[in-house]
């Protein structure tokens, strides 16, 4: 349990910069994601933190104390990794042991951490067993387990939902909200889902060219991106956006105007203050239904009200409410939508 | 289709007819009895031996002479395998984990003792490991060394290639798990790499059990020398068939048991489960 500090993080591997000028602070047992595409970062964030890359320039503090000089065995930190990165030649017990041997805690102490990490991932009547010989998610689990039986000060965890198949990968995101909720241990997390950003953080950054772009709650993030990209990446479908032009107070002013599918409505009787559209396909999820409308020559997405039947290749028309449309600057790409219904609505 | 079956099992009859002759030589000789090597003229020597005769072994086991340089022999691999493992595995292990200025220079010097023949390389060798310091260390001590010389590269090389396959997530999962480098390197690596490096114990062992150049070079003025050397020195007595094809099976022999006892290890597959690609 601790609180975690990035000071002007700078990581370049030779001319490429992977993390630019970052600054960040975790507190003390807060779950917080980095979350991005491949390449924005994240990861050697992550790994600056655990003291497997050396930083550019900048400092990184652990409670408070400067730890750039410290080699990773000295951090106190734990790190999953996204292989899972289990000793293939030891049995779970001796995997989930290693860390606490080389601690040199006591037999008995050893013996009930090991017990106390079976039981909460679930893994009782395993620790003979070679990871060659665990599924998917039970190396997944060792690998969890091996990390927390160290308390460590802050839980690294670096996509470590990503090599499992779809179902699996909701079940341990919930176990993993849970155990958090439990443990009450800091966590600082990689992944280029948005969704698993969105439904673990109790903070998530979004990443980009080595940069937080924004760094807020899920709700925050969702309901006022702070830019173009932010709005595209967090939610799914992805944000619909409309190149358009400001007018008559500001001449010129190019922008682009985002709704989430959920936020349109429809009609198939002609509206005046309506986009007109062609329907083209819907999908069903089962609770959901996305119908995606040609506009120009953009398709928009739209969540439609359960029960709304909509037949294909027919005209509708698309309105959304004002307060439910995101503004963006085309230029620098800001959300410039506070300003925008300052002025004009 | 038929004929393609015919002429696979052709050749490789042929294969197997140069691979086995020489051992089925061995065998035969080794095992006749008196009657069947030396004919006088009387008849052809047979094919497969009259009687089998093992009297020969109990006169070659009765042999200190023998016995010592078989003993010599084994002292020479194991000190060379433990050489270049020692030295070997760390080195191979620096190459892929670190990027060394200069490291292309040092590589062809490592090989370079083997850019020349043998004979032309044992000279300048043998000419420094004879001389102070070197000439105080007992003679397989010398011969080891220089057999290191000649395995070393092979060892780095098949290492390396060893410690490429293992994902470098482990090392670095036991570091952020506490481990120093060396103790992942002890712990993690090496345990993984066991299999691979047991491919190249293997390689080393044949090398310097068999090799004859450096090891007559460096101990022909020696009373017990390696099993290759001593073969030699029996040769010139002239001495019976059955007796210089009962040593060459014996020569043979402990190589077959070492691949034996270390193919265990050979296997593959023990990193699967450690990382998911």
């Amino acid at each position: 349990m601790a609180q975690a500090k990035f000071e002007n993080l700078t990581k370049k591997f030779g001319e490429v910069i992977a993390v630019d000028n970052l600054n960040l602070e975790i507190e003390d047992g807060e779950f917080v994601t980095l979350v991005g595409p491949s390449g924005c970062g994240k990861s050697t964030t992550l790994r600056l933190l655990a003291g497997l890359e050396k930083p550019t320039s900048g400092s990184i503090y652990i409670d408070e104390k400067k730890i750039d000089h410290l080699p990773p065995q000295k951090r106190e930190l734990s790190m999953v990794f996204q292989s899972y990165a289990l000793f293939p030649h030891m049995s779970v017990e001796a995997n989930i042991a290693f860390g606490l041997k080389i601690k040199k805690k006591s037999p008995e102490e050893k013996t009930e951490k090991i017990k106390w990490a079976l039981k909460l991932l679930g893994l009782s009547g395993l620790e003979k067993r070679i990871p060659r010989e665990l599924s998917g998610g039970q190396r997944q689990r060792v690998a969890l387990g091996r990390a927390l039986v160290l308390e460590p000060k802050i839980l690294l965890l670096d996509e470590p939902l990503s090599n499992l198949d779809a179902k699996l990968r909701l079940k341990m995101r919930t176990e993993l909200k849970r155990l958090h909720k439990r443990i009450k241990t800091t966590i600082l997390y990689v992944t280029h889902d948005q969704a698993e950003a969105m439904t673990l953080s109790d903070r998530l950054a979004v990443m980009k060219d080595g940069m937080i772009l924004q760094l807020g709650s899920p709700q925050e993030i969702y309901s006022r991106p702070a830019d173009l990209f932010t709005a595209g990446f967090i939610g799914s479908p992805p944000m619909n956006f409309l190149p358009g032009e400001l007018f008559p107070f500001i001449q010129g002013k190019d922008i682009i105007v985002g709704v989430r599918p959920e936020d349109w409505d429809v009609s198939s009787k002609e509206l005046l203050e309506g986009i007109k559209g062609n329907t083209t396909v819907t999908e069903t999820l089962g609770s959901d239904e996305y119908l995606y409308i040609e506009v120009a020559d953009t398709l928009i997405s739209v969540r439609l009200k359960p029960g709304t039947e909509i037949k294909e290749n027919l005209p509708i028309w698309l309105t959304a409410e004002k307060e439910k449309m995101h503004f963006f600057d085309k230029n620098n790409q800001k959300n410039i939508t506070s300003e925008i219904s300052q002025k004009f609505f | 289709m038929y004929l393609g079956k015919i002429l696979k099992i052709l050749v490789i009859s042929i294969v197997l007819f140069f691979i086995l002759f020489p051992i089925f030589v061995l065998v035969k000789y080794s095992i006749s009895d008196r009657e069947s090597i030396i004919t006088g003229g009387k008849y052809p020597e047979p094919f497969w031996p009259f009687s089998v005769d093992l009297e020969i072994f109990n006169i070659l086991f009765g042999r200190k002479d023998f016995l010592l340089a078989g003993l010599a022999s084994l002292e020479i691999a194991s000190l060379t395998v433990l050489f270049c493992l020692v030295l070997g595995a760390p080195t191979a292990f620096a190459l892929v984990r670190f990027k060394i200025p200069g490291i292309g220079v040092i590589l062809f010097f490592l090989l370079s003792v083997r850019l020349f023949p043998d004979i032309s390389a044992v000279i300048p060798v043998a000419e420094q490991l004879l001389r102070k310091p070197f000439s105080h260390l007992p003679s397989v001590v010398l011969v080891a060394l220089a057999h290191t010389l000649l395995a070393l590269p092979y060892t780095i090389y098949i290492a390396q290639g060893v410690f490429e396959t293992i994902p470098r997530d482990l090392e670095e999962q036991a570091q952020v798990l506490g481990a120093k480098r060396s103790y992942a390197f002890l712990r993690i690596l090496i345990p993984l790499a066991l299999p691979g490096l047991a491919a190249a114990a293997i390689y080393t062992f044949f090398l310097s059990w068999n090799e004859f150049i450096f090891a007559y070079f460096l101990m022909f003025k020696e009373t017990t020398v390696s099993l290759p050397v001593y073969l030699l020195r029996i040769l010139s007595w002239a001495p019976q068939k059955n007796f210089i094809t009962a040593i060459s099976l014996m020569i043979s022999v402990p190589v077959i048991i070492f691949t034996f006892l270390v193919q265990k290890y050979m296997r593959t597959g023990l990193t699967a489960g450690a990382v998911k690609q």
